[in-house]
């Protein structure tokens, strides 16, 4: 069968799949106000006290507040977040409301990659059992939660890895290159023959 | 000597059944009656009252409400110990009741079920594994680092306890047998990242069918606790395996063979097989400060756990999502190179070419364009979508030092798409109103609630009426509630599967896109004419009419139900018809600005 080639560690770098940021729009807003007016708002009460606006391009959804707070998710990279962020801003400016583009912080950012290998993850809890916890009977995946830079990594079987928890895309870098020796060290081997 | 104020002097008492009296007159000086048990007094409002107040003992810290929770938690730990079969353990009970303690202690039973706690602490007490309760709880006592926890289950313990409750009973054949083959599938990476549970059980079914046992599936479910498609999923990835093949002579010789080799003392040519330099052969495990460095970081102890654990790091077969993860990045390796070879399009294939190139040189560009990364392009690329990802990625790096309302980047195009004109804002307004008309009358009590109790004439009223309109709302809410749960309840079981889908449409009212009047069209000619008509004229019959019938009038029934299930739908979209909607338009304008929404993404 044919085997993909394993690469060194420079080469795999970690996809960004999800980008959350807060923003503060510095005045209080009417929801009702705001469902009426736009298009692409949806506003249910009974389930949930904000505004969800989904903006098309970039993809992401957004939720807004009547204190004037705004959340916006679903974006591929930080740039897209601010932008989507902006465009919402930008539409709830045009209905009226004094709104500003305050505070923009990216809270939280997801990423995923994959190594290439099979890891054994019992290896890995053993190895470092203070920042690891892997209950196979409650979730397949190891969670690995490295102090510096603060980051929590998903690590699978199948060496595929979830790392989540960063504020800044160094950061999820930084925590990729530390954690690839330490998957390397419990990779899967095959030696040709058993017999001695 | 004691004054009497009878005699006006002083006088010798007599003390007698707790009372001191006078010994010249008689009267009663002193009145101490003590009583052990709890008496009690008439309060001012007349009610009975235990006399006296409760005193925090001084023996112990400990409040008596916690003594009580305290007490109380050991009568369950006794009754679960009791059912568990433990007989009469009480260093378990002493353990738990300390593990209790704590817990209480560090607020930990709050929001949580105390007896789910209990059952922790009994759990911990036994030693095994519980679930995410028991986690915390372990990370509330601070067992993070105990041994305890630390140990990872292994299928093979399972399988004595399992095997007993099998048909065929405690067979040490079919021990073994088990046994092996869980470490035949550790070996090939099937047991990583698995329920232990789901393991034992399909190792379970085959030794036991290798032996002559008579056991079926559903047995192995009921003593595993796993369901039918873990076990059939288990039993497939382990058929795929190598010894998934042989028979079981086979396979018990190879097991074997394989016991013989392992027993061999480990080479010390492993560690330099590890491609960490000597100064790195650190050790990392929880004996950090007790044991020598081994293997991969683990003290000799723990790497045997390891090993014994898991299976090693050699083994025959990659885990079955490693295998599925392998099969998907050929194919598309392998479409990537079709799409190049056909060329049909010189365009297509350009942009296939660049999206080819990107997704293998985008890896390293990546790495090369270090703080430059506002623009990482995704994995599969459309040429179109990377465009205008650039362009929105330019405009966005931009803007990251412009923090100020500067907003003239912005597509105002778009952003002017997504607001409404007046006749679209009418239309949403309605529709809005009439979906969270509920809501939109809570809210309205509230405040007038509100109001009626800033009034400064009358508070007492107000409030009064305040907290009517309160109870008011929460009622019909309640109402609300019991009336769909009796609606649930009696309306019969759908007799084909176009009436179940009707029911549950009408019971979930899905989405206000659905034009019910359509259906109902849909059901009407399926069902037959007569059936129709029958419906018509006998639609105010009430529900609890149900004689025997034959099929055909059964089906009927459940109609009737769904009938008027209907007719209270079609009861809100009425309300509708005043403003000078019919049903349709009103069903279509909502559909024509819903959808614009959310087909498009």
């Amino acid at each position: 069968m044919m085997e993909t080639q394993q690469p060194s560690a420079s080469e795999i770098v970690p996809t960004i799949q999800n980008v959350i940021s807060t923003v503060n729009l510095g005045c209080k807003l009417d929801l009702h106000q705001i469902t009426v007016q736009a298009q692409n708002a949806e506003y249910n009460p009974k389930r949930l006290h904000s505004v969800i606006m989904r903006t098309r391009e970039p993809k992401a959804t957004v939720l807004i507040f009547a204190s004037g707070k705004m959340v916006c998710t679903g974006a591929k990279s930080e740039a897209e977040s601010e932008l989507a962020a902006r465009k919402c801003v930008r539409t709830i400016l045009k209905m009226g409301f004094d709104a500003k583009f305050n505070d923009f912080k990216i809270q939280n950012m997801v990423a995923n990659c994959d190594v290439r290998f099979p890891i054994r993850l019992e290896g890995l809890a053993y190895a470092n059992p203070q920042c690891t916890s892997y209950e196979p009977e409650l979730f397949p995946g190891l969670r690995y939660r490295m102090k510096e830079p603060k980051i929590t990594l998903l690590v699978f079987a199948s060496g595929k890895l979830v790392i989540t928890g960063a504020k800044r895309r160094e950061d999820i870098h930084k925590a990729f290159e530390v954690i690839y020796p330490a998957l390397g060290e419990f990779k899967k081997v095959c030696y040709s023959s058993i017999a001695s | 000597m004691v004054w009497c104020s009878a005699c006006v002097k002083n006088v010798e008492g007599t003390s007698d059944a707790g009372r001191l009296w006078c010994s010249g007159c008689g009267k009663v000086l002193e009145d101490h009656i003590f009583s052990e048990e709890p008496t009690f007094v008439k309060n001012a409002a007349g009610q009975s009252q235990l006399a006296g107040r409760y005193v925090r003992s001084r023996e112990s810290e400990i409040s008596a409400s916690r003594e009580r929770i305290l007490e109380n938690a050991e009568y369950e730990l006794r009754c679960m110990r009791n059912a568990l079969d433990m007989g009469d353990n009480e260093e378990i009970i002493d353990i738990a009741k300390r593990f209790y303690r704590i817990a209480i202690e560090r607020n930990f039973t709050r929001g949580r079920k105390s007896e789910q706690v209990q059952a922790a602490c009994l759990y911990i007490a036994c030693r095994y594994v519980l679930g995410a309760v028991f986690l915390q709880l372990c990370k509330a006592l601070r067992l993070d680092e105990h041994p305890i926890v630390q140990k990872l289950v292994d299928p093979s313990w399972f399988i004595h306890r399992f095997t007993e409750s099998l048909p065929g009973g405690r067979d040490k054949g079919v021990m073994q047998t088990a046994h092996r083959i869980i470490t035949s599938m550790k070996r090939d990476w099937m047991q990583t990242g698995r329920k232990p549970s789901g393991i034992c059980g399909a190792a379970l079914y085959i030794s036991a069918l290798s032996h002559g046992l008579k056991c079926s599936k559903s047995d192995i479910i009921k003593i595993v606790h796993v369901c039918d498609a873990t076990l059939t999923k288990r039993l497939v990835e382990f058929e795929n395996t190598e010894s998934g093949s042989l028979t079981i002579e086979e396979f018990l010789l190879k097991a074997k063979e394989l016991d013989e080799i392992s027993k061999q003392p480990i080479m010390a040519d492993k560690m330099d097989d590890t491609d960490s330099s000597p100064s790195e052969q650190r050790i990392l495990c929880e004996h950090k400060d007790s044991g020598k460095p081994y293997a991969h970081g683990l003290c000799q102890i723990c790497y045997d756990d390891f090993m014994t654990i898991s299976g090693g790091l050699d083994g025959g077969a990659n885990p079955p999502a490693f295998q599925r993860a392998e099969i998907e990045r050929l194919k598309k390796t392998s479409a990537e190179l079709n799409a190049n070879d056909s060329g049909i399009d010189t365009i297509a294939s350009e942009s296939l070419d660049n999206s080819n190139q990107l997704s293998q040189f985008e890896k390293e560009n990546n790495t090369k364009s270090g703080s430059k990364n506002k623009g990482l392009l995704p994995t599969e690329p459309v040429s179109d979508g990377a465009a205008m990802e650039n362009t929105a990625d330019d405009i966005g790096t931009e803007d990251c030092d412009d923090e100020s309302d500067n907003f003239s980047d912005i597509d105002d195009l778009e952003v002017d798409g997504y607001l409404l004109n007046e006749e679209g804002q009418r239309y949403k307004k309605m529709i809005w109103e009439e979906m969270n008309r509920e809501y939109i009358e809570e809210q309205a009590a509230k405040e007038e609630a509100a109001k009626a109790a800033m009034d400064i004439n009358c508070p007492e009223g107000a409030k009064k009426l305040a907290q009517i309109t309160e109870a008011a709302v929460a009622k019909r809410k309640k109402e609300r509630q019991l009336a769909r749960a009796a609606e649930a309840k009696n309306s019969t079981p759908a007799q084909t599967a176009a009436e179940a889908v009707h029911q549950m449409l009408t019971k979930k009212r899905l989405s206000s896109k659905i034009n019910f009047d359509v259906l109902e069209d849909m059901f009407e000619t399926s069902e037959g004419p007569d059936v129709s008509k029958k419906r018509k004229i006998d639609s105010h019959l009430d529900n609890d009419n149900k004689m025997p019938h034959d099929s055909e009038e059964l089906k009927y029934d459940a109609y009737k139900d769904d009938d008027l299930g209907m007719e209270q739908e079609y009861g809100d979209e009425e309300g509708l018809e005043d403003i000078g909607y019919n049903n349709h338009d009103y069903v279509e304008e909502a559909d024509e600005y819903n959808d614009r929404d959310y087909d498009d993404f």
